[in-house]
């Protein structure tokens, strides 16, 4: 069973027969206590970020407004409802970011591999880190005391040998809350939980699970695996290894990253040729090549994502993408929205676009560089522009990130709704 | 159209043209074979517009007539038939029927009249497009091909760089450049009667098929003729004729070095073998690895977060101060493979950001110039 730090006893003071310690990490209500540490009034109230017009969704809602039954993602004009007494706020991303690289570097003392989820999220793998910090739950404690001394703010953290525990672990715990499990507890902590706890299992495969008699994640490990693999192919087998507790999927610092992507939805549904379309990209492509440089690395693949405004039902949309490639990587966001505009002409259909996105995969490390034979001109170019994005990353680490932005971009209302690792 | 043909002699001819249909045509027309048999002889034809191979075949017909048939069925029915003697015979609407030993086949061909014209020569040889006409041994021709053509960059939107450049840099020699941007690959022969103005870029593929033909051993001499579009290249009874690739060459001379601060000896399979082992660590995309020169010692190196490190060190003739330099494996090593086994190569360097020049005594006419990598 997970144990709670207050009930910890001594017994627990060591990693051993662990395979690997994984921490995950998600600070409680994250915009919205950033908007309460900058506005002590907010303090106590029910504060919710997101946006305001109608079709806007709520981003992050306090603790006190998440009693009323507001929670993330759910429509502006609902979470009113609910809470007519809510003080909604505009929501700054480019502020919300610069509290999660505080973050960020509060984790790096504790591990040098981390896997960023979103911009308050992350998993660190402590692995061989006891004998330099202490036991799990230690390590733990002392991340969380970290953070709040460095930010302010709190963080629930869960610890299991397993990802996929230590991120239901955290859920569980909040707010501010520590849960440890060790290996020997996995299977009892998970069996009894619901089925939809497992990743990957959504509306469509919950309802097909159900059909087969299985509710619980118990359910699903005691099932037949080949029946599962013949129902639900080698998902069924990769559910089921899951419901077992083995998940071998480590914890993926993001130097080893294998793409960025950002994407945002549309207020109003936008036509190809809109400039709309393009001043979204050019935000996109600029906040990717921004990321790109602060880690480091360039890309050699553009891929351009829409999707498009033509209801299937249940939700879902037609998704589609469009690739290219380039001679060589690129962490230059003119460069990046060229691409991704030009990837545009690509796409043939009469639909409107709901949501625009711009993906950059392909990496390599800025730092390993082919010197070319020919083209000094382009040298000399590749040289100034590099200059002119190291100073780009100045003005922006320093104001913000709407501090400035390419002409045609509107940061701030092309802030994405959803940045992918 | 009817004729019969021995079976080894038409797969030999199918083979030849296989190279030249393209995998994924879109084009139907473009992924067949046209067969033109007259007065006892069977030429076959392709081309994907930029170049066109034609060879002629012995062949008992009965009367002439031209058919098209797609390449890659007629290939492996060819190939796969038994008997020694095929024969086709021509039927209405494109049709036609072949038999081969007890086998038959019924196969729908497309209308020769669509068939594309082949990029052509220039036949008066008092035209004065025609920039060069000569006669090459075909080993001699094989080795600059081999020697070059590696070095081509694969990268269509460098369109000028997908070929390799020929020259001629006094009467009686020929040179061959070829670069892909980051290392660079010459070698210059003498070739009697042969003299250009300016040069010309011949495509990668085209060059591909011209290899091709030099295998044959017995033979003779390869006619080339080069006006200012097209290249054409005759030996026996098989023409090759290409488009040339349009655009300038880079100034190729601008960026190869005069000299080199160090010049360091080393055997040839010994380096080879020591940067192949070094590369099994480097990255996969770049195969970075690295050339580190102290006294009288060459160390490859790479080293990667994943894996770890590896490293040789080498005996070489080297005074000097310390330096090590980044190349990519492949660039060194698709070098190395074009020198004869045995001998030596000399590693012309001077820091970590100049290029690097690599020659071989073994044939003083060959230069490659490698650009580093900032490992």
């Amino acid at each position: 069973m997970p144990m709670n730090p207050s009930r910890t006893s001594a017994n627990d003071d060591a990693a051993a027969g662990w395979p690997r310690v994984i921490a995950h990490a998600d600070m409680d209500a994250f915009y919205a206590s950033v908007e309460v540490l900058d506005n002590p009034e907010l303090a106590g109230k029910p504060v919710i970020v997101g946006g305001n017009s109608m079709r806007g969704v709520v981003t992050s809602a306090s603790y006190e407004a998440r009693r009323f039954g507001v929670h993330s993602a759910m429509p502006t004009a609902q979470a009113k409802k609910l809470c007519p007494d809510a003080i909604f706020v505009g929501g700054r991303m480019s502020r919300y970011a610069e509290m999660s690289r505080a973050v960020r570097a509060v984790f790096e003392q504790f591990s040098p591999v981390i896997e960023p989820l979103s911009l308050d999220e992350a998993f660190l793998d402590l692995t061989g880190t006891q004998r330099l910090l202490g036991p799990p739950i230690e390590v733990a404690r002392a991340l969380k005391r970290r953070v709040r001394e460095a930010t302010g703010l709190t963080v629930s953290v869960g610890v299991a040998p397993i990802k996929m525990a230590a991120k239901i672990l955290t859920d569980m715990s909040k707010p501010d809350g520590l849960l440890v499990l060790g290996p020997e507890h996995v299977l009892d902590f998970l069996h009894p939980l619901p089925v939809e706890r497992l990743w990957g299992v959504g509306r469509v495969t919950l309802a097909r699970l159900n059909e087969a008699g299985i509710r619980t994640i118990g359910d699903l490990a005691r099932f037949d695996p080949a029946r599962l693999r013949s129902r639900f192919g080698s998902f069924g087998a990769h559910l089921h290894e899951l419901a077992n507790g083995r998940d071998p999927r480590p914890v993926i610092g993001d130097w080893e990253r294998k793409s960025y992507g950002e994407e945002s939805t549309f207020e109003h549904d936008q036509a190809l040729d809109s400039l709309e379309l393009r001043r979204v990209l050019i935000a996109h492509g600029e906040a990717l090549a921004r990321r790109l440089r602060a880690d480091g690395v360039r890309a050699r693949t553009i891929t351009l994502k829409l999707k498009l405004a033509r209801p299937l039902g249940g939700g879902r949309y037609p998704l589609l993408t469009r690739s290219m490639s380039t001679d060589s990587a690129t962490d230059d966001g003119a460069a990046i929205t060229r691409i991704a505009i030009q990837l545009i002409e690509r796409v043939k259909t009469p639909d409107k676009v709901r949501l625009a996105g711009v993906q950059v995969h392909n990496l390599e490390r800025a730092d390993t560089r082919q010197i070319r034979l020919f083209d000094p001109a382009a040298l000399r170019e590749a040289g100034r522009r590099s200059r002119l994005n190291r100073a780009l990353d100045e003005v922006t680490r320093r104001f913000g990130e709407d501090a400035i932005t390419r002409g045609l971009a509107h940061a701030e209302r092309a802030a994405p709704t959803r940045r992918i690792k | 159209m009817e004729l019969s043909i021995d079976r080894t002699s038409l797969l030999n001819g199918l083979a030849l043209v296989q190279g030249i249909v393209e995998r994924r045509n879109t084009v139907p027309i473009l992924g067949h074979v046209m067969l033109e048999a007259e007065n006892g002889s069977l030429n076959l034809s392709a081309t994907d517009l930029e170049v066109g191979v034609r060879t002629a075949l012995a062949c008992r017909s009965n009367g002439g007539g031209t058919i098209t048939l797609n390449a890659r069925k007629i290939f492996e029915i060819v190939r796969e038939a038994g008997g020694e003697e095929v024969k086709l015979k021509s039927l209405e609407n494109d049709w036609v029927e072949l038999r081969c030993g007890r086998a038959r086949f019924m196969m729908m061909g497309l209308d020769p009249r669509s068939f594309p014209a082949m990029p052509h020569k220039t036949e008066a040889k008092s035209d004065k497009t025609v920039k060069a006409e000569i006669s090459v041994a075909p080993g001699l021709l094989a080795t600059m091909i081999d020697k070059t053509i590696f070095a081509v960059s694969p990268d269509e939107a460098r369109y000028n760089l997908t070929g390799v450049y020929i020259e001629s840099p006094a009467p009686g020699s020929a040179r061959m450049v070829a670069t892909d941007g980051h290392r660079l690959a010459m070698i210059d022969r003498e070739v009697s009667g042969f003299s250009m103005q300016g040069g010309v870029i011949i495509p990668r593929k085209g060059l591909v098929e011209l290899r091709r033909l030099l295998d044959r051993t017995e033979e003779g001499d390869v006619q080339i003729q080069i006006d200012n579009q097209i290249a054409y290249i005759k030996r026996s009874s098989t023409e090759v004729s290409m488009r040339l690739v349009e655009g300038e060459f880079p100034d190729y001379k601008g960026v190869i070095p005069k000299q080199s601060r160090y010049q360091i000896g080393v055997e040839r399979d010994t380096l080879t073998a020591a940067i192949k082992r070094a590369a099994i660590f480097s990255n996969e995309r770049y195969h970075g690895v690295k050339l580190g020169l102290s006294a009288a010692t060459l160390t490859v190196s790479s080293t990667s977060p994943e894996m770890g490190e590896a490293s040789e060190t080498i005996d070489v003739d080297f005074k000097g101060e310390e330096f090590a330099i980044g190349f990519n494996a492949t660039y060194l090593l698709q070098m190395l493979g074009v020198v004869e086994s045995g001998s030596d190569v000399v590693l012309g360097l001077t820091d970590e950001v100049s290029p690097g020049v690599i020659t071989t005594p073994s044939d003083s006419q060959f230069t490659y110039v490698v650009m580093p990598m900032r490992l």
